[in-house]
Formats: structure tokens, C-alpha cells, sequence
């Protein structure tokens, strides 16, 4: 087995409301090996970015994290001093967030903006963090990247952004880069170029990439392994190949079937689930799914699965669900 | 930029035009009749004579249509020529270049107090949002805010010279160092202080919010640089803004601290001339109160792109 990164057990995140807490995450297990791309998947809302932003206490106001651990490197980021905790986050995991056109400072030049991690972490002077940031700019393939640090965010396109973004993620070489949504907001053509970048560098750089997303298609392509998220619970986790050929959980099969496919000439129209996920707060008492799980029996109403090797499978193959792995017509 | 700056100037002509029109006829039509008003504060007991009255009014012009005076003033500006004032017969251009530079010197003071005090204490109640620090803040300044300069200027005199018999009546203008400067200083700014304290307050919790701040934290950026480099900036855009209207209501007249206090300025001027109707000192004060807004707003335009570059995109388009 090869060595952990980061571990996530039992992680749970709740949000204040006028009613109490409500939990957002329930009990979120997942983890990361070295050199190993994770790709956490879910629709909006599921969690994915909340679990992410919590390990860097990143959290917005009135969300907390109400228990659990995240080892990384062996200690624990929610246990972290302030002091501790700033030499990691940048230093040691870098961070490239969903909107580039929002997440960039718009009164400061791209240079002073990317020499930020390389003072605080590395002690550079401005002048030397300034002729880094220029050839980390053209690391992430930014044409006439000296030029380009005097530019102000506003100046460059999204996706040159969002190339602005994760230099500034990598900038000083750390074990994790987690990439939340980093292409939604950019159109395809520049969203393949954003993935096959990232792919090049953690190549060149050997790190572990967690890379948040919406979109199946898009994460088969680039990640090891894949986390399936549902209404803040992993139900389904498992190395992408065996999630693409023999998923487990309901859910995992409704989000495959929803994959767009073109076949010959004719489009079928697509597939969607039904139903909405549950509100924060509103949780089924059983499995978070079962209301809209075309399997639900009796036992998936009482009793919430706990996440477990499938059968058949490989170990690594795990997923959260009364009847993993079964048809529609063994179930019935 | 010039060009800008320009157009800017040339847009202000036609309004103040208006404005001065507006005024004259307020002059003229209104209540108050100036060469009365002079026989009426006259020294000593001096016959009301309707003969001589409108001898005097006959020399100065004041018999003509309402638009041929206006026109004739007109003129006369264009030549330099503010006129005579019609209640003392002074030259108006002295008595506004004696005023104006007390009224803009003390409303630049009280500009720089406010900014100085006002901003870091806003940044420090948005920064604790909703902690007791926060509160504290924001109720003094709350507590500031209702009170008028004409209660806390007394106020202030009076308890100071109780309180410090040593102390001499700060009554007057000696100029920007001089120690009686600093009451009024203080009065002029209360209120301004408790504006710009909750404006900034309120923009730093907004930028707070932003996800370019996250990205900061996301970076191991320490919280302090974060404050300074990452906040600060964009709060200012506002704040410098605000800060530009409350010095054009200072320099245009603050007039009860400058007739409590003694200030030779223009919010004394303006009163004077209000009371003895007269005219032209109105319009002189009305034009160059009218510039001085022009000029402050055009200040505030010309430190916009130094704080937010986007700024200087959009104006080089124009």
C-alpha cells in the first residue's frame, strides 16, 4: 500500500441556522496517497467544496467543522496552531478555487499577487519572489510572462486566470493541490487545457491532486481514484476504472447514465434522476438517497449503509449501500 | 487623462452658469432690500432719505432689468472683476481671497483627522464584526453622529474653560499650527469621524466576504497582510469618495464652528452676506464654492485609478 497523504475520517460540517445546526457533511471518510489524484464528484451542494475548504479552515461564516479528524503528514489540520496552520495552507497545500474571476485580488498586479506565497512561506525577498513568479508563470504556459506580472487580473482572460490561479497554488511546491471546480467557469476548449496542464504538472512535480467536480467525464480522464459525494456522505469510492465499469451505487449509475453520448448519428436523450437532494437540516433518517433511489427497500429507510468493500470487487472498490452492486431486477 | 480632466472642466461651465442665474434671481426677487439694510446698520442716527436711497441704487446699477444686471455682472467677471461689496464697498475678490484659504485649510485638517482616526477604527470594527470591540466602535461613533456641531462646539468651549483655567479663549485663527485650531478641528470632524467609521466598517465586511480574501488566507498569507493588503485597498475606493463630499461641506461653509469658534471663513462670509443681501459677495461665494466642489470631485476622479486600476481602463476609454 502505498503511503497516505491526507485522511479524513469521520468529518463533520454544520451550518448555523435561525432552527440550530444543520449538518451539511455527515461523517465524511476519504484520503489521499502520495502522488495520487482524487477526484471528488457530486452535484452542487453535496459538500465537496465545504469538506475541501474545512481542512484549511476556509470555511465561510456561520459553517464549522463539528467533528473529526484530517491527518496530513500525520497531523491534524483541524487541530492546528493559527501559526501552524498558515505554513500549510499555501506552503504545503495549495488551493485553486472555482472562479478565477473573482478569486484574484482586482487591485493588484498578478506578480505581487503570485510572489504572496514565495514571501511568507519561503522568506524571498520581493525582487527574487517577483523572477519566480515570472517562471512560474511560464510554467503554467503564460506567453511573455514577465510582461504579464506588471498586468492587473482584469487584463487577462479567464482562463490565462485561472493558469494565474494554480501558479499561484503551486508556488511553492506543495504535496497536495486541491482544484475546486477549477474549469466551470471556463469555456471547453480552455477547460481541456486547464486539465492537461495540471496532468503535466503533477507529473513534473509528483504531487497529490484533489480535484473537485461536477463532471464525470471530465474527471475519468485525470483522476486515480474517485470519490462519489451525495448530500455530504461518500457513497461511493473507488480507482476510476472499476467506477466506470462496475459502479456500485445507485446514484454512481444515474450520474454515469446522465454522461452525455453521442452514438452514430442519433442523440438519445438524456437520462436524469429524479428528484432533488435533501435540504441541509432535512436528512432521511436511513440512507440520504433512498427518497430518490429507484432501489429503496424497507432497510434503506431505517438504517443509514455504512460504507464497505463491494462485493466482487476490489478491496479499494467501496461503497454505501444496502444492495451495492445489484441490478434493478435482483433488487425487486 | 487630460482630456478627461478637460472635458470635465468645460462640463462645469454651463452648470454653474445656471446655478449663479439661479441664485441672482433669488437676489433679486427675494426678500431684503441691500441699500436699506445699509442706511438701517448705519453708525449712529442717520435719516432714512428714499432721495438718496435710490441715488445710491441708481449709481450702483441696480435699476437696471434683472438680465442686463446679470449681464453686466457677467462681463465683469470675465474681466477678472468680482465687483464692490454692496454693504461695505470692499472689493469682493479680497474679501473672498482673505476667506476661502481659512474655510480650505481647515476643512483639508479636518479631512486628515478623519481619515486618520475614522478608517483604522472602521477597519478594526469590520475586521471584529460583532464582538464587543466592534460594538464599542461603532456605538461612540453612533454617539458621535447625534450630536450637532452647534451643541458640541459651546459645549466643548465652555467645559475646556472650566476644566483648564490656564487656558486661553480659543476664539480666532492664527492658521494650521496655531493651538485654536484644534477645537474646532475636533467639532468640525465628529461627525464625519462617525461616517466614515460605519462606511468603513460596512465595506470591509463586504470585501470580507470576497473570494479574492479566501484566496489570501488559501495562500498563508498572516491575517495583518491580509487586513493591509488585501482589504484596505478596495475599502477605499468609498470611503476616498465620501471623504471628497464631506470636505466640499466643510470648505463651502461650516458655519456654525467658524461663528462659534471665531474662523474668518467663507460659511462667516456667507452669513454676513445672506443678512445684508449682498449680491455680489453671494455670487462670488456661489462660484467659487461651485469650483471647489468641481475641483474636489475631479481630486477624488484623479485618485481613483492609484486605487483601483480598473478605473484607469475605463477612463482612458473616455
Amino acid at each position: 500500500m502505498s503511503e497516505r497523504l491526507l485522511d479524513v475520517t469521520d468529518l463533520s460540517i454544520e451550518i448555523e441556522t435561525r432552527s440550530g445546526p444543520a449538518t451539511i457533511v455527515a461523517g465524511i471518510d476519504l484520503h489521499v496517497d502520495k502522488g495520487e489524484t482524487l477526484g471528488i464528484v457530486g452535484e452542487s451542494g453535496c459538500g465537496k467544496s465545504l469538506t475541501m475548504l474545512s481542512l484549511l479552515r476556509l470555511l465561510p461564516n456561520k459553517i464549522r467543522v463539528a467533528g473529526g479528524r484530517a491527518e496530513f503528514q500525520g497531523r491534524d489540520l483541524l487541530k492546528l496552531s493559527r501559526r501552524e496552520l498558515r505554513q500549510v495552507r499555501g506552503g504545503r497545500i495549495g488551493f485553486v478555487f472555482q472562479d478565477p474571476m473573482t478569486s484574484l485580488n482586482p487591485v493588484m498586479k498578478i506578480g505581487a499577487q503570485l510572489s504572496e506565497p514565495l514571501i511568507y512561506h519561503r522568506d524571498m525577498s520581493r525582487a527574487d519572489a517577483w523572477k519566480r513568479s515570472g517562471e512560474l508563470l511560464r510554467l503554467v504556459g503564460i506567453p511573455g510572462a514577465e510582461e504579464r506580472l506588471h498586468s492587473y487580473p482584469h487584463e487577462l482572460s479567464g482562463g490565462m486566470r485561472q493558469r494565474v490561479m494554480i501558479a499561484a497554488g503551486l508556488a511553492c511546491e506543495p504535496e497536495l493541490l486541491i482544484a475546486d471546480e477549477p474549469t466551470t467557469a471556463l469555456d471547453v476548449t480552455i477547460q481541456a487545457q486547464i486539465v492537461d496542464l495540471v496532468k503535466e504538472l503533477r507529473k513534473r512535480l509528483g504531487m497529490s491532486v484533489v480535484w473537485i467536480t461536477h463532471d464525470l467525464a471530465l474527471i475519468a480522464g485525470l483522476a486515480d481514484r474517485i470519490c462519489v459525494l451525495y448530500a455530504g456522505t461518500v457513497v461511493e469510492d473507488a480507482p476510476v476504472d472499476q467506477l466506470f465499469a462496475t459502479p456500485g451505487h445507485p446514484y454512481t449509475r444515474g450520474l454515469l447514465a446522465s454522461i452525455p453520448r453521442v452514438s452514430g448519428s442519433t442523440m438519445a436523450r438524456l437520462s436524469s434522476i429524479g428528484g432533488t437532494p435533501p435540504e441541509p437540516g432535512r436528512r432521511p433518517s436511513g440512507c440520504a438517497f433512498a427518497p430518490r433511489c429507484p432501489l429503496a427497500q424497507e432497510v434503506c429507510r431505517q438504517n443509514a449503509p455504512a460504507l464497505q468493500p463491494m462485493q466482487g470487487s476490489s478491496n479499494a472498490h467501496r461503497v454505501a449501500c444496502h444492495f451495492a452492486g445489484r441490478l434493478m431486477s435482483e433488487a425487486a | 487623462m487630460l482630456r478627461y480632466i478637460a472635458m470635465r472642466i468645460l462640463l462645469w461651465i454651463p452648470s454653474v452658469l445656471l446655478v449663479m442665474l439661479g441664485v441672482y434671481a433669488l437676489a433679486f426677487y427675494g426678500a431684503g432690500d441691500p441699500i436699506k439694510l445699509i442706511f438701517l446698520r448705519a453708525p449712529g442716527d442717520v435719516a432714512y432719505d428714499p432721495v438718496r436711497v435710490e441715488a445710491i441704487r441708481e449709481s450702483a446699477g441696480l435699476t437696471k432689468p434683472f438680465l442686463e444686471q446679470f449681464a453686466n455682472y457677467l462681463l465683469n467677471l470675465l474681466q477678472g472683476n468680482f465687483g464692490n461689496s454692496l454693504n461695505s464697498g470692499r472689493s469682493v475678490w479680497a474679501m473672498i481671497s482673505a476667506a476661502a484659504p481659512v474655510s480650505f485649510k481647515l476643512g483639508l485638517c479636518a479631512i486628515v483627522v478623519t481619515a486618520l482616526i475614522a478608517v483604522p477604527l472602521g477597519l478594526v470594527a469590520g475586521l471584529n464584526q460583532n464582538t464587543k470591540l466592534d460594538y464599542t466602535i461603532l456605538g461612540s461613533a453612533l454617539f458621535l453622529w447625534a450630536i450637532p456641531p452647534y451643541v458640541a462646539g459651546p459645549l466643548l468651549m465652555v467645559g475646556l474653560l472650566l476644566i483648564l483655567p490656564g487656558i486661553h479663549v480659543p476664539y480666532g485663527w492664527g492658521g494650521v499650527f496655531d493651538a485654536r485650531i484644534i477645537l474646532p478641528l475636533v467639532v468640525l470632524s465628529f461627525q464625519p469621524i462617525a461616517l466614515i467609521v460605519r462606511q468603513t466598517r460596512a465595506a470591509v465586511i463586504e470585501v470580507l466576504s470576497e473570494d479574492f480574501v479566501r484566496t489570501a488566507r488559501a495562500k498563508g498569507v498572516p491575517e495583518l497582510f491580509v487586513a493591509l493588503k488585501h482589504v484596505l485597498r478596495p475599502v477605499l475606493t468609498p470611503v476616498v469618495t465620501q471623504l471628497g463630499l464631506i470636505m466640499i461641506t466643510i470648505i463651502n461653509g461650516a458655519i456654525f464652528v467658524e461663528l462659534v469658534f471665531g474662523l474668518p471663513g467663507l460659511g462667516r462670509l456667507t452669513v454676513q452676506a445672506l443678512i445684508n443681501s449682498d449680491y455680489p459677495v453671494i455670487l462670488a461665494i456661489t462660484l467659487i464654492g461651485s469650483l471647489l466642489v468641481m475641483l474636489s470631485n475631479l481630486l477624488v476622479d484623479v485618485l481613483y485609478p492609484l486605487l483601483d486600476p480598473r478605473a484607469a481602463t475605463s477612463m482612458k476609454g473616455r
